[in-house]
C-alpha cells in the first residue's frame, strides 16, 4: 500500500510548477544580488571591472573608515525613523477619523489617497516650488502666520532640508498607512465594541485594548514597508536637494548613486549597498521578532 | 508546365527582376555609429542629422547609425558600452567625459588614424585654444567640435533704469552693480547656479568667479583650493549670496526666464544663453560683456569628437571625423555658436557678432572645469569643494577654514 501510495505521489509536477517562478527570482533577484556582492569585492573606476582590479576586502575597509559613512548611516537612520513614525502615526489618526460615520466620508476617503496617486515626481517637483525661499506657498504661509518674519531656505539649509525633505515624503506616504490601517478598523467585529461598553470602558479603553490590539498585525507590516521603503527612498531627495546641503541629506541610495553613476566606483557602492542590505535584514529581522513575542505572549 | 519548370522560370523571373530595380549587386554597406546626446536635442539634432545626410551622399558605402541617448544617462550608458566591448564607432565627449572615458583606457589616439594624423599636421593653424585639452602626454585622442564659453550678460534696458551706464569691469563693481539692480522680490541684479541640487552647473558658476580672482582648482597635479586666490573668490560669492542679489533657491532654467522676463539684470552665463534669451525675447535690450576680470578669463565646455578603441569601423569613423571637422563652419552658423576651427569661427563671427565677446576672452586651463591632475576624477574633488562651499553660504563657516578643510580632504582623495 505505501509503495502504491507513492507511485500515485505529485511526482515532479509540483517542481515543473514552481520552475519558471524560481527561475525567474534567480535571475532577477539572487543573480543581481550575488552580482552586487562579487562587484563589491573589486576596486573598479569603470562600470564592468575587470579581473586584476580584484580588492578583496579593501572596500568594506574604506567604507569603516570614512567618515561619510558614518554620516550616511546617521542621517538614513533618522529619515527612516521619523517618515515611519510619522506616516504611521498620520496614517493612524486619519483612518480613525475616516472610520468614523460623518457626512461627506467617501469625499474624503476618496482625497486623502490624492497624494499616494499624484506621480511621484510631479509632486517633488511642485514641493520644489512650494519650498522656494522667494516666491514658496510654504513661506508665505510662515510669514502670513507670524511663524518667521523672514523667509526660511527649506532646501538650502542644512538645518531644514532633512525635516523638509522628510515632510514630503510623509506627506506622500501616509495615505497608503490610512488606508491599510482603514481596512484594518473595518475588519474589527463590532461585537467588541459591544462587550467594551457593557464593561464600561471609555474611548482611550477601547483604543487601547480593542483597537490596537485588532490591527496590530497590520501596523507591524505598515512599520516594515515603511521602513524599507524609507531606506530605498531616492528619488524625492534627488529631485530637491540631490543629498545636499552639506550632505544633509544624503541617505543610502543617494550615496549609492553618486558613487556609482557620478564617480564610477561600482566596488565602494556595491559595497554601501550590502550595508542598506544589512540594516534592511536587522529591520525585518526586528518586526518579525516583535510579531512572533506578540504571538507567544 | 511541370511544378519544376515554374519554380525554375519564377526564380529567373524575380532574378531579372531584382537586376532592373537594383542594378549591379553591392557590396553590403559600412554602419558608423555615432553615439551623442545632440541627436535627442531638436535643434542641434536636425543640423547634425543634415550634415549626416550630406556625408552620406558623399561616401557611398557608409551609412550613419545614430546612437541616441540623453545628456543626463549619456556617461553611464557609454561607458557600460564601452567597457562591455561594444563600443559605437564615433564617440563625442564633453572635456569632463573625455577625461572619464581615456582614464579608462577607452579611447584611441589619433596618431592611429592617417586622415586624423594628417589632419592635425594640416589644421595645426587653425586648431582653437581649447584642442589643448584633448592633447594628452604627447597624444590627441579628439577633435574640438564646438564650444561655449561664459561672458557677462546684461540688460542694457535695467541698467539704464538704475542710473548704470557701462557693465562693471572689477568684481566689487559688479557686487555693486548687482546691488543697484536689486529690487527684490520684483527684480534681482543677478542670477546664478547657487546649491548642490544644481551641482554640475553650479561647478562652472563657482569656476568662474575662481578663475577670474586668478585661482586654479589644482596646481601640478596637487589640489590648491586654499589658495588666497579661490577663498577670495569663495569669500566675494558669499557676499553675493548674503547681499540677496540672486533669486535664491530658484534653478537655472527659473532665473534664466527671469532674466529674459526682465526680472534678473546680469548673468554670468555661457554663449548659448545669449541666444536663447534673444530668442525667447526678441525685444530684450540684451548685451555681453567682457568678464569683470583682468584679463577677462573664462571657463567654458568643450565637445569633442572622439574614436573608441575597439570601435568596429576605425577607418570609417575616422574618414567621417575629418570630414566632419571640414564642415564645421555649417556647424556653427546653424547653431549661432563658436566651433573648433578658428577660419570658422571668423565667419561665424561675422555673421554673429555678439560671440566676439566670448571668443575674446581667454580661457582658462584645463577649460576652468578640469582640475589639472585630476580630470577623471572630476565630479568627486567638484562634490567636496562645493561641499565646502556649501558650508560657506549656509553656516557662515569661514571660507579661509573650510577651504583648508577642502584641501585636506582632496589632499587625501582614495585612489
Amino acid at each position: 500500500m505505501p509503495r502504491r501510495a507513492r507511485r500515485r505521489g505529485p511526482g515532479w509536477l509540483p517542481y515543473g510548477l514552481v520552475a519558471p517562478l524560481v527561475a525567474l527570482i534567480a535571475a532577477f533577484v539572487l543573480y543581481p544580488m550575488a552580482e552586487g556582492v562579487r562587484v563589491s569585492l573589486y576596486d573598479s573606476r569603470d562600470l564592468v571591472p575587470r579581473p586584476e582590479e580584484f580588492a578583496g576586502l579593501a572596500n568594506f575597509a574604506w567604507l569603516i573608515r570614512a567618515p561619510e559613512t558614518l554620516t550616511t548611516v546617521r542621517v538614513t537612520v533618522v529619515y527612516v525613523v521619523v517618515t515611519t513614525a510619522a506616516a504611521t502615526l498620520i496614517g493612524l489618526a486619519s483612518a480613525l477619523v475616516l472610520n468614523a460615520s460623518f457626512r461627506g466620508r467617501a469625499l474624503f476617503r476618496a482625497a486623502v489617497t490624492i497624494p499616494w496617486g499624484t506621480p511621484l515626481v510631479a509632486s517633488a517637483l511642485i514641493w520644489f516650488w512650494m519650498f522656494d525661499p522667494q516666491y514658496g506657498v510654504v513661506n508665505y504661509a510662515v510669514r502670513t502666520l507670524g511663524l518667521s518674519a523672514e523667509s526660511i531656505p527649506w532646501l538650502l539649509s542644512p538645518r531644514w532640508a532633512l525635516p523638509a525633505v522628510m515632510a514630503v515624503d510623509v506627506w506622500r506616504t501616509f495615505p497608503f498607512g490610512t488606508l491599510v490601517l482603514l481596512t484594518a478598523l473595518q475588519g474589527i467585529d463590532a461585537d467588541l465594541y459591544g462587550a467594551a461598553a457593557v464593561d464600561g470602558a471609555g474611548r482611550r479603553a477601547v483604543f487601547r485594548h480593542v483597537v490596537l490590539p485588532s490591527i496590530r498585525p497590520s501596523l507591524l507590516i505598515l512599520g516594515l514597508l515603511y521602513t524599507i521603503w524609507g531606506m530605498k527612498r531616492f528619488d524625492t531627495i534627488w529631485i530637491l536637494t540631490q543629498g545636499g546641503p552639506a550632505d544633509a541629506t544624503n541617505v543610502l541610495s543617494v550615496f549609492i548613486y553618486r558613487e556609482a553613476f557620478r564617480n564610477f566606483r561600482v566596488g565602494q557602492a556595491s559595497a554601501m549597498a550590502l550595508v542598506g542590505a544589512a540594516l534592511g535584514l536587522v529591520a525585518t529581522a526586528v518586526y518579525f521578532a516583535l510579531e512572533r513575542r506578540h504571538e507567544t505572549a | 508546365m511541370t511544378k519544376p519548370r515554374f519554380l525554375l522560370a519564377l526564380a529567373l523571373a524575380a532574378l531579372a527582376l531584382a537586376a532592373l530595380l537594383g542594378g549591379p549587386i553591392r557590396a553590403a554597406a559600412v554602419e558608423i555609429e555615432v553615439a551623442t546626446w545632440h541627436w535627442t536635442e531638436p535643434a542641434r539634432g536636425a543640423v547634425l542629422r543634415k550634415m549626416v545626410e550630406q556625408f552620406v551622399r558623399e561616401h557611398p558605402g557608409v551609412t550613419i547609425k545614430e546612437v541616441s541617448v540623453p545628456f543626463p544617462r549619456y556617461v553611464e550608458q557609454m561607458l557600460l558600452r564601452l567597457a562591455g566591448g561594444a563600443p559605437p564607432d564615433v564617440l563625442v565627449a564633453t572635456d569632463g567625459m573625455l577625461f572619464t572615458f581615456l582614464d579608462r583606457g577607452h579611447l584611441a589616439p589619433f596618431s592611429s588614424f592617417p586622415p586624423l594624423a594628417a589632419m592635425l599636421e594640416r589644421d595645426r593653424g587653425d586648431l582653437v585654444d581649447g584642442q589643448a585639452v584633448a592633447a594628452i602626454g604627447g597624444q590627441t585622442y579628439g577633435v574640438v567640435s564646438h564650444f561655449s564659453t561664459y561672458g557677462l550678460l546684461y540688460n542694457e534696458k535695467l541698467f539704464a533704469e538704475a542710473g548704470l551706464t557701462k557693465p562693471p569691469a572689477t568684481p566689487q563693481e559688479f557686487l555693486a552693480a548687482a546691488t543697484r539692480l536689486t529690487k527684490a522680490p520684483e527684480q534681482f541684479g543677478y542670477g546664478t547656479r547657487h546649491s548642490m541640487n544644481e551641482e554640475g552647473g553650479w561647478w562652472y558658476e563657482v569656476a568662474y568667479w575662481v578663475h577670474g580672482f586668478g585661482g586654479r582648482w589644482a596646481t601640478g597635479g596637487k589640489p590648491s583650493v586654499n589658495t588666497p586666490q579661490v577663498v577670495g573668490a569663495v569669500r566675494f560669492f558669499k557676499q553675493l549670496y548674503d547681499a540677496g542679489v540672486f533669486p535664491k533657491g530658484v534653478d537655472a532654467a527659473t532665473y534664466r526666464r527671469m532674466f529674459w522676463q526682465e526680472k534678473v539684470a546680469m548673468l554670468t552665463d555661457n554663449n548659448a544663453v545669449y541666444f536663447i534669451a534673444k530668442s525667447q525675447n526678441p525685444s530684450l535690450q540684451l548685451r555681453a560683456a567682457p568678464n569683470p576680470f583682468s584679463p577677462p578669463v573664462t571657463v567654458g565646455e568643450i565637445s569633442f569628437y572622439t574614436i573608441p578603441k575597439g570601435a568596429k569601423h576605425p577607418q570609417e569613423a575616422a574618414t567621417f571625423v575629418e570630414w566632419y571637422r571640414r564642415h564645421l563652419q555649417e556647424l556653427g552658423m546653424n547653431l549661432q555658436n563658436l566651433v573648433g576651427s578658428k577660419a570658422a569661427n571668423a565667419e561665424i563671427l561675422k555673421a554673429f557678432p555678439h560671440l566676439q565677446t566670448f571668443v575674446a576672452a581667454p580661457l582658462a586651463p584645463n577649460s576652468g572645469a578640469l582640475p589639472e591632475g585630476y580630470e577623471g576624477r572630476m565630479p568627486e574633488f567638484r562634490h567636496i569643494v562645493l561641499r565646502h562651499v556649501t558650508n560657506v553660504l549656509v553656516n557662515n563657516a569661514d571660507p579661509a577654514a573650510e577651504m583648508q578643510a577642502a584641501q585636506t580632504e582632496l589632499e587625501n582623495l582614495r585612489r
